[in-house]
């Protein structure tokens, strides 16, 4: 394949990439548009979202027309008549002799990259550049039409004209699907079969591979065959058929057919393709890497399927990794279920596929937009599982995080639906000012949100729970002045604030430091010891006392304030989850006033 | 033939122009220019003569043609205009005469605003126009804007300039061309006559060429003997000029092969079609020729007689010997149930049916039986050009007679035509053609560009009814508004 001229936009050097994906009818899919990025796309949502539909979109765009059949099940809604498939992929920074106006020229479509728009024709000063579009419609009587579609071609209403079969290899997509065994032979469209015709040819190869074969099975087949070939000779004697000596038994290789699957990659006897489902993955995504010269789009399924972390996190450096001629990679999409590789992307590359229940259509919004000043790149990184998940309760701080896992264990326990059932993540929104951004920037990218927040102070931001209501997140707040534990040490019963209390001192270094405190803050009543402060525990004074104990540390800082670093002592996931599971859970019942009934509200909430 | 020099210089400018004589291998040059030229360059030029004299010399070459895209300056405008018609500003459109240089403007805006740059110079390496002489300063304004993104040369000779718009004249060489593309070379070598073995002709025309510009007259006592033939009209009255001119259409005595053009008036297509007919002569047809236009509308809006009556009139206007009059007496008394002795020919009972029906069957049916009896056919492309477009009509392939004719004469224009070895033109008309022999009528009506193109059209043979042997060539009407070169 001749080396391929560079368009240059912007003053960059930029591959073929594809700027706009539009779906209509396919599959789950009643409606799709979306303009992913160059680079990476990792696809992140829900089960039944439409990410892998997306990918094979893509493909099927870009397949031979004898290679692929449709059937009704591949309709929205599995209905033809009123669903017809229509898949349009645009390509920006096509390849220069693309550009040729007895080529494609003609019918080229102007993108630009800045603001991500596309008109129908391309306006170069203006910086739409042109791209191409590549449709692919199906119909009731299941037949697909592929060609090159723009708006002027459409409205001449003729029959679309066709990328031809090198061009659509050129810039066909690889794909690198949840299993890769065949991409280890030398079969049609495997990976090994395009680098050998890129190298030698790989029918010229075959061939002599074929000669080889023969030449060596004749060598021994004389003896292993020489019982049969007598018996054939006595026959055709027999019959007055003249045989020669020269009767032998051979490879008919057209019938043994070397052309394809037969020859395989091995490591010694041992065929590659038997090796772990992770390795041979790999091994293919590297042999595809090789087999990319020309830079195109790579497709991948579940990019962590069989592979550990570590090498999740090798393969996804690999596909960063910038190309021998310094330019990146043109664009990969990948699906995802890991966290783990979310937190290796930048939030640019993440892209939150989401399916209407109701309409079908499908929505794709890039994760990157900023909400305020949220640093959402620390977002993915510290809560990578929230994007994975369709519901997001973000709290205020860690005790509420633990507070409500430890909640969901017992609800669990008791007979409920489990948070994971029903796709809903706990995540710290790391304080009172930046609990809200958290779940206004979730909100954005059309999570269903649920926002969490102690009431002992306001955010910084006035109006942002506001704006958050309006958005549609629902806001969750404990009674006036009161953090988690202020509710915990007042409103649980006396013996499950004996537990707290238990449980709070055994962070202590010392007993009595947490009696000096404790007296400091109620100096009438002068306790001496934990054993007589747990008879006091039916006084409401008391109670809130160490309320305001297990918030802070009373240590104060050089300048006189509490040291923000001294935290409460449930300000930890693990004890207050122990507290949401053993002590507010059983005593959700008996407990009265806002505190149960907030919990009560987030249940509700929850089971929506 | 054309110099390793000349290619290269040709090859590696930015913007240049190659000034052309008629006849000194201006063809050739462009031709060798794109056999040696790496990628693909965009080939322009006037009239769609000029295209199918190009297309076949490229082919003679065994030039690639995945090298150039051919087309005339409209042609290609108008393709290019219609791919982008949000940035052009030209949606579909059949342009008219008067408005091609829309078209321009719209290619010219497309260009201009950088909508395509990059597919500009995906497509083309460079760009090479023929017959620049006759570019309009429309044209000329948006080949300029062209040559922003692309290598541009363009050749021509002010010499052989007669095309012109009243609104849209030609350009000026010595303004506006110099200034854009500075020359950089004038071919010298007459080979058109060189190669027959008449230098000494082709060295003559070559040095009419200055005084014909500065005086406007040639003086034909000074050519070379036995080239030149003058015919000396008796008298001045329409007879005699008649007379000498259908004298001097039969004059030349054609070898094998060889060909006649006979130069005559180029603004009447009536006056060469009478010529033709009286010298076994076939007329060149214009393009979107008013005749088949006309007879369009007769078969559309007429009946019966009438219509019967215009088919057999346009049968007589494109061949001789039809009968219209006989035919016509027969026909009208079989019409009123007369049987004679003889039995029905094929043509009569078209007719009859002709006079019954409205449809293109009989109408066909008529004209095919016409003219397999009829003698000169002196506008056998008019006439085939109307029977194909009725047949188009019949077989279903187009909705009706004007858009058939359309395409009919499109195709022609793709194709390029085929001429007659005697045929009758105008200097419009044959313009970029070679002939053996010509025949000069009138000369004294035409301009000094006209004159020049008469006079260089034939290799062997010039033959010129004037009663005097200076020529002097008619003063230059300003902008002669002719017509299009995108319809000839």
């Amino acid at each position: 394949m001749a080396p391929r001229v560079k368009v240059v936009s912007h003053g960059e050097t930029t591959d073929l990439r594809i700027v706009r994906v539009e779906i209509d009818n396919f599959r789950g899919i009643k409606r799709l548009d979306w303009q992913p990025r160059p680079g990476i796309n990792c696809l992140i949502g829900s089960g039944d979202s439409g990410k892998t539909t997306i990918l094979d979109a893509i493909e099927l765009v870009f397949a031979s027309r004898n290679g692929v059949m449709f059937d009704d099940a591949d309709f929205y809604d599995v209905d033809p008549k009123k669903n017809p498939i229509s898949i349009t992929v645009t390509l920006a920074d096509i390849p220069s002799e693309f550009l040729r106006n007895d080529r494609y020229g003609n019918y080229t479509r102007g993108w630009h990259g800045e603001t991500q728009t596309l008109e129908d024709e391309p306006d170069e000063a203006r910086g739409f550049q042109p791209a191409l579009s590549v449709r692919l419609t199906v119909d009731q009587t299941l037949e697909a039409e592929w060609g090159i579609f723009n708006r002027r071609l459409e409205k001449e209403g003729k029959r679309l004209p066709s990328l031809s079969y090198n061009d659509r290899q050129e810039v066909m997509p690889s794909r690198l699907g949840p299993y890769a065994d065949h991409h280890l032979g030398w079969g049609r469209l495997s990976v090994l079969n395009k680098i050998t015709e890129d190298a030698k040819g790989s029918r010229a190869l075959l061939a002599e591979a074929g000669r080889i074969a023969r030449a060596e099975f004749s060598k021994e087949s004389k003896a292993l065959f020489a019982e049969v070939i007598k018996q054939a000779k006595c026959a055709a004697q027999a019959l007055g058929v003249a045989v020669t000596d020269d009767l032998q038994a051979m490879l008919d290789i057209q019938a043994v057919g070397l052309s394809g699957r037969g020859i395989s990659l091995h490591e010694k006897n041992l065929p590659l393709r038997q090796l772990g489902l992770g390795s041979s993955r790999l091994f293919v995504a590297a042999l595809q890497d090789q087999a990319r010269v020309n830079a195109s789009i790579g497709l991948i399924d579940e990019v962590e399927h069989g592979l550990e972390p570590h090498r999740i996190a090798r393969v996804l450096r690999q596909l960063k990794a910038p190309k021998k001629d310094g330019s990146i990679k043109a664009q990969v999409f990948l699906t995802t279920h890991s966290p783990v590789v979310l937190c290796d992307l930048a939030v640019s590359q993440l892209h939150v596929v989401r399916r209407d229940k109701i309409t079908g259509d499908v929505t794709a919004l890039s994760a990157e937009p900023q909400f305020k000043s949220l640093d959402c790149q620390a977002v993915s990184r510290t809560t990578p599982e929230a994007f994975l998940v369709p519901t997001v309760l973000v709290c205020e701080g860690k005790t509420e995080v633990g507070l409500m896992r430890g909640l969901d264990h017992y609800w669990s326990d008791t007979g409920k639906s489990p948070f994971a059932t029903l796709g809903i993540v706990a995540v710290s929104g790391g304080g009172v000012d930046r609990a809200p951004m958290v779940a206004g920037y979730f909100r954005s990218l059309g999570y269903r949100v649920g926002l969490l927040l102690d009431t002992d102070r306001e955010p910084d931001d006035k109006t942002i729970l506001a704006e958050l209501k309006t958005a549609g997140v629902s806001i969750f707040r404990w009674k006036d002045k009161h953090a988690t534990e202020d509710h915990l040490f007042r409103d649980l019963p006396t013996p499950a604030v004996k537990k707290l209390l238990k449980s709070m001192i055994s962070f202590e270094a010392e007993e009595q430091s947490f009696i000096d405190r404790f007296n400091r803050r109620l100096p009438e009543r002068k306790i001496k010891s934990v054993g007589e402060l747990e008879q006091l525990l039916d006084d409401a004074k008391v109670r809130e006392v160490l309320g305001g104990l297990a918030k802070v540390r009373d240590k104060l800082d050089k300048d006189g304030k509490p040291d923000p670093r001294e935290r409460g002592v449930f300000k930890d996931i693990a004890a207050s989850e122990w507290v949401g599971e053993q002590l507010v859970g059983p005593n959700l019942n008996t407990m009265t006033g806002d505190f149960p009934q907030i919990i009560g509200k987030i249940r509700t909430w929850a089971d929506q | 033939m054309t110099g390793e020099v000349l290619i290269q210089k040709i090859l590696s400018c930015r913007a240049g122009s190659v000034v052309a004589p008629a006849g000194c291998g201006k063809t050739e040059c462009i031709t060798d220019v794109l056999a040696a030229a790496a990628g693909r360059y965009l080939v322009l030029t006037h009239t769609l003569a000029g295209v199918d004299a190009l297309r076949k010399r490229l082919a003679e070459k065994k030039v690639n043609s995945q090298n150039y895209d051919l087309d005339t300056i409209a042609g290609w405008s108008l393709r290019l205009s219609l791919a982008f018609p949000q940035r052009s500003g030209l949606s579909a459109f059949e342009p008219k005469e008067e408005e091609w240089s829309k078209v321009y403007a719209a290619a010219q805006r497309l260009i201009e605003r950088g909508a395509i740059s990059s597919i500009l110079k995906a497509s083309y390496a460079g760009v090479l126009i023929d017959e620049y002489q006759d570019c309009t300063i429309s044209q000329h304004s948006l080949v300029k804007v062209v040559s922003r993104y692309l290598p541009t040369c363009v050749f021509g000779d002010y010499l052989q300039s007669i095309f012109g718009f009243r609104h849209d004249p030609a350009v000026d060489w010595d303004v506006d061309v110099v200034s854009a593309f500075p020359r950089i070379e004038e071919l010298a070598e007459p080979w058109r006559w060189k190669r027959v073995g008449n230098i000494e002709l082709g060295r003559w025309l070559m040095a009419i060429r200055d005084p014909l510009k500065t005086g406007g007259t040639i003086d034909l006592s000074t050519a070379p003997n036995g080239y030149i033939e003058l015919v000396k009209p008796n008298s001045r009255s329409k007879a005699d000029l008649r007379k000498a001119n259908v004298y001097a259409g039969l004059k030349p005595k054609l070898g094998k092969d060889e060909t006649l053009i006979v130069i005559s008036d180029k603004a009447s297509e009536i006056v060469r079609a009478a010529l033709a007919s009286k010298i076994k002569c076939s007329s060149i047809e214009p393009v979107g020729c008013k005749r088949l236009a006309e007879f369009i509308l007769q078969l559309k809006t007429e009946t019966g007689k009438a219509r019967l009556e215009s088919i057999m009139q346009f049968a007589v206007d494109c061949m001789t010997g039809v009968g219209k009059k006989p035919f016509m007496d027969r026909v009208d008394r079989l019409s009123t149930g007369w049987r004679g002795a003889k039995p029905l020919s094929v043509a009569e009972a078209a007719a009859l049916e002709v006079i019954n029906s409205d449809g293109l069957d009989p109408v066909i049916r008529l004209l095919e039986a016409l003219c397999k009896t009829a003698n000169v056919p002196f506008r056998r492309e008019l006439m085939s050009s109307a029977r194909r477009s009725i047949k188009l009509v019949i077989d279903g392939e187009q909705p009706d007679l004007d858009s058939a004719a359309w395409q009919v004469q499109n195709t022609a224009r793709h194709a390029g035509r085929r001429l007659a070895s005697r045929s009758v033109g105008s200097t419009l008309l044959v313009k970029g053609l070679q002939f053996d022999h010509a025949v000069i009528v009138a000369p004294e009506r035409l301009e000094i560009n006209d004159l020049y193109v008469a006079m260089t059209r034939a290799s062997k043979t010039i033959t010129i009814v004037s009663p005097v042997p200076i020529l002097r060539a008619k003063a230059k009407r300003k902008a002669s508004g002719v017509t299009s070169g995108a319809s000839v």
